[in-house]
């Protein structure tokens, strides 16, 4: 009987699980199935299961964006009883990100960094590890610049939404009535917000679905004609970005939005190419569609870089800093420490590139892509408070 | 010889352009600028040959005859917007088209139309001003409605709506909108609630106004709701950081004059009445004020003029520096400002900064400022300044504020009633 029991749980479907009523063991599943990257079974299990279906669009998003979407990471980590200096180099080992403790408060100030840390997580994304710590400290945690900031803060109280490399939550209710001669018009935009843990290279946004919004009288609010205006979004990682989602009014005594369902569509970019620019004296110049870049190594032996974007109404053409690697004479790759000046919006964007101690850079390798395609960030908000 | 040179340049009758062109490379100052001073007021006559000049490759000589351009583009400008306002006359059975192509000829002034619609309706104005008249033949076609926009009328729509106005020589002001918003913090469950009013300022010949302020003196519902203190109560805790005489606007036809207020409307108010003014300052010198830096104990006193329409001073307000301190990198002092109607630096960002004799920049902002009272021209307003991260070395020349030394200061009052709510 036992091993009758034993076969037929070896046996089992492991993408049942994807649907199950426990989210621990359904994101277990759901990052499983992705590791695995079978599309013809998730094809199958697409058919009658929402989350297969999104796993297999993960499964090709992977595929199909390389580099610019690579792997998501999962943690799993145990604190017991920990002292906070403790529990943040913990941390940090486990994320391998270095953590900047808070610093200790000034001479006759309370020292409200909390003595002892107890948490348990298990399978937690990146974005999602540093939120739970937040809370279990009561201090916020941040990313800036790849080192993760700590100050003795509590973090407010979010419906936080984990996506993988991304957290959404839902930030504000906004609803307008405008008055002209002509007669008035009401609008009503949830902003959800958006933050990326950075290792993806989004692009650019296509634009906002809603697929259900109710509120609690039952009140259907999704409305299929978003207002997709998008500007320009750098995704730097631990920034959050507002995406404003039009709904139809809430009925005037409703109090929450029961469910909103939608997806945000993000643009990755494809078919990477890259080119070299020899770093001898003088300016160097390398074109791609609607960039051009100009090189030039400084006496201290930093490279100088000028990013002119000659489409502006192509926001995701515009170069992340994660497209540049100085390479010695040997071939060595070296990301330097990048410092941009101006702000990132700008037409003509520019940035320092400095290699560690000894590194000789002979070239710059920039990296181009001659496509882009789109991908989705689902959320799924519910119990949302609009009153 | 020198004095011998002068006194001829001095007593010459009548020189020509070309001659006073020559002499903006004279090695005499005074010579230089008595010839920019006889090129300024020889004025549009003289710009092909300033063009030519400022394309001559003679580094001085250019440099001078593009100072005098932009003294002539400002006149021109000037000119342009104090021009009294077209006055039509239009009579008989007509479409759209045909009235609104006959004030194009009278005024002189280009109206848009998306479509022009069919149908004779019948008209008759004598000497009405422009605005009005546009007004008058909309309401009477009954097809289309009036907007001022910022690249002129516009008729849109496909019928006519009279919107709230008020008129005045060759600006009108419209009531764009009401927006009523509300929204909830979903974090931490706070609800906040604006109002904000937009009204439409356009004027009938295209102008660049440096700055504009709407003052309002009363706003009340049909119920008697007093909405004014809302106002006023959200200007002194706001700022947007608008720019003033910073980046030197474009001409256009319109300017949005906004206004926010922490109001709620009442919710059985049907319409509303608003009465106040809209000022605009325009630049009428090409100059912004510098005040040399003082000297430990030494005061600096300099004015600029504030015109009327007809370019009359009308009032000259008076900025002092004072209390001159240098430690290290740190350059501070005090700027006092009397006589000033300072709501025309409410709301403004970057306004100020030093400047060395290599011509270096050193830009900061007020650490302190003592009064900050829009409306109450006799006030006195002191600004504290300190100027940090400044080399040493650096010999600073002046205290340069973005404001022209020139100015021309206009009023228009209005009252816009049976704004709609609903």
């Amino acid at each position: 009987m036992v091993l009758i029991l034993a076969l037929a749980l070896l046996l089992q479907d492991p993408l049942v699980d994807l649907d199950s009523k426990d989210p621990l063991v359904a994101r277990r599943a759901f990052e499983a199935a992705i590791r695995t990257g079978d599309e013809k079974a998730l094809e199958g299990a697409a058919k009658t299961s929402e989350r297969a279906k999104e796993a297999l669009a993960e499964v090709r998003a992977h595929l199909k964006f390389g580099d610019a979407y690579p792997p998501v990471r999962t943690f799993t980590i145990s604190l017991k009883d920990r002292p906070f200096e403790e529990a943040l180099k913990d941390l940090g080992a486990a994320l391998g990100v270095p953590i900047e403790p808070p610093p200790k408060p000034a001479p006759g100030m309370p020292d409200t960094r909390p003595e002892r840390i107890s948490l348990e997580l298990r399978d937690a994304y990146f974005l999602e590890a540093m939120d739970r710590f937040s809370v279990a400290s009561g201090c916020s945690l941040w990313l800036q610049e790849g080192v993760i900031k700590c100050s003795p803060r509590a973090l407010g109280p979010a419906l936080r939404h984990y996506w993988r490399g991304c957290v959404l939550w839902p930030d504000s209710l906004n609803e307008e009535r405008v008055v002209t001669a002509q007669g008035s018009k009401k609008t009503t935009h949830l902003e959800i917000r958006l933050a990326v843990d950075g290792a993806a290279r989004w692009a650019g946004i296509k634009g906002v679905r809603v697929f259900e919004a109710r509120d609690d009288t039952g009140r259907d609010l999704a409305l299929e004609k978003q207002d997709n205006w998008w500007g320009f979004r750098d995704f730097i990682p631990g920034s959050a970005y507002p995406f404003p989602v039009a709904l139809k009014e809430p009925a005037s005594g409703a109090t929450s939005l029961v469910r909103v369902r939608g997806a945000i569509d993000l643009q990755l970019p494809q078919e990477p190419y890259f080119v070299e620019l020899d770093l001898a004296p003088g300016v160097r110049e390398a074109k791609a569609e609607g960039i051009s870049v100009r090189a030039e190594v400084k006496p201290a032996g930093d490279v100088h870089l000028t990013c002119t974007i000659l489409q502006l109404d192509k926001p995701h053409l515009r170069p992340s800093p994660s497209d540049f690697h100085l390479k010695s004479a040997d071939g060595k790759l070296e990301e330097g420490i990048k410092t941009a000046t101006g702000p990132p919006n700008a037409p003509v964007i520019q940035w320092s590139i400095a290699g560690p101690a000894g590194f000789k850079p002979a070239k710059l390798r920039i990296r181009f892509f001659k496509s882009f395609g789109e991908h989705s960030v689902p959320f799924d908000l519910e119990r949302v408070p609009i009153r | 010889m020198t004095v011998i040179a002068l006194l001829l340049v001095l007593v010459a009758p009548q020189e020509g352009v070309d001659e006073l062109i020559r002499q903006l490379t004279n090695e005499l100052v005074e010579v230089r600028m008595m010839a920019e001073q006889k090129l300024v007021k020889i004025g549009e006559p003289a710009r092909a040959a300033l063009a030519k000049a400022a394309t001559s490759g003679d580094p001085a000589l250019m440099v001078r005859a593009t100072v005098i351009l932009k003294v002539l583009d400002l006149q021109k400008d000037l000119r342009a917007w104090r021009a009294p306002s077209a006055r039509i006359t239009l009579s008989g059975e007509m479409t759209l088209e045909a009235a609104v192509r006959e004030i194009e000829r009278q005024s002189s002034q280009k109206v848009q139309c998306h479509s022009w619609p069919e149908g004779k309706f019948r008209i008759d104005l004598k000497d009405v001003p422009y605005w009005e008249a546009l007004e008058s033949v909309c309401a009477a076609s009954g097809t289309r409605t009036l907007h001022a926009t910022e690249a002129g009328p516009v008729l849109g729509g496909t019928t006519y709506v009279k919107v709230p106005a008020a008129f005045s020589g060759s600006f009108c002001l419209r009531f764009d909108s009401l927006r009523e918003s509300r929204r909830f913090g979903i974090v931490h469950g706070r609800e906040s609630r604006m109002l904000a009013l937009l009204l439409h300022l356009g004027w009938e010949r295209p102008v660049a106004p440096a700055k504009t302020y709407l003052a309002l003196e009363e706003v009340k519902d049909d119920l008697g709701t007093d909405y004014l203190g809302a106002f006023r109560e959200y200007e002194s805790r706001s700022s947007s950081g608008g720019a003033i005489f910073v980046n030197e606007p474009p001409p256009t036809y319109m300017k949005a004059l906004h206004k926010g207020s922490f109001a709620v409307l009442a919710e059985k108010a049907s319409t509303m009445s608003i009465k106040g003014s809209a000022l605009i300052w325009f630049r009428a010198s090409p100059d912004d004020l510098e005040i040399p830096i003082p000297a430990p104990g030494e005061v600096i006193e300099e004015r600029i003029n504030i015109c009327d329409t007809k370019l009359d001073e009308v009032g000259s307000p008076r900025l002092t520096l004072s209390e001159a301190s240098r430690k290290g990198t740190t350059v501070g002092f005090d700027l006092s400002i009397s006589g000033m109607d300072l709501r025309m630096m409410h709301d403004t960002w970057q306004l100020w900064h030093l400047k060395d004799r290599a011509g270096q920049k050193y830009v900061g902002g007020p650490r302190r400022i003592s009064r900050q009272n829009p409306g109450h021209p006799s006030q006195t307003v002191t600004y504290s300044f300190e100027f940090s991260s400044i080399p040493a070395s650096a010999e600073l020349s002046g205290f340069v504020i973005r404001i022209p030394k020139r100015v021309v200061a206009l009023e228009i009052p209005f009252a816009l009633k049976d704004i709609p709510l609903k």
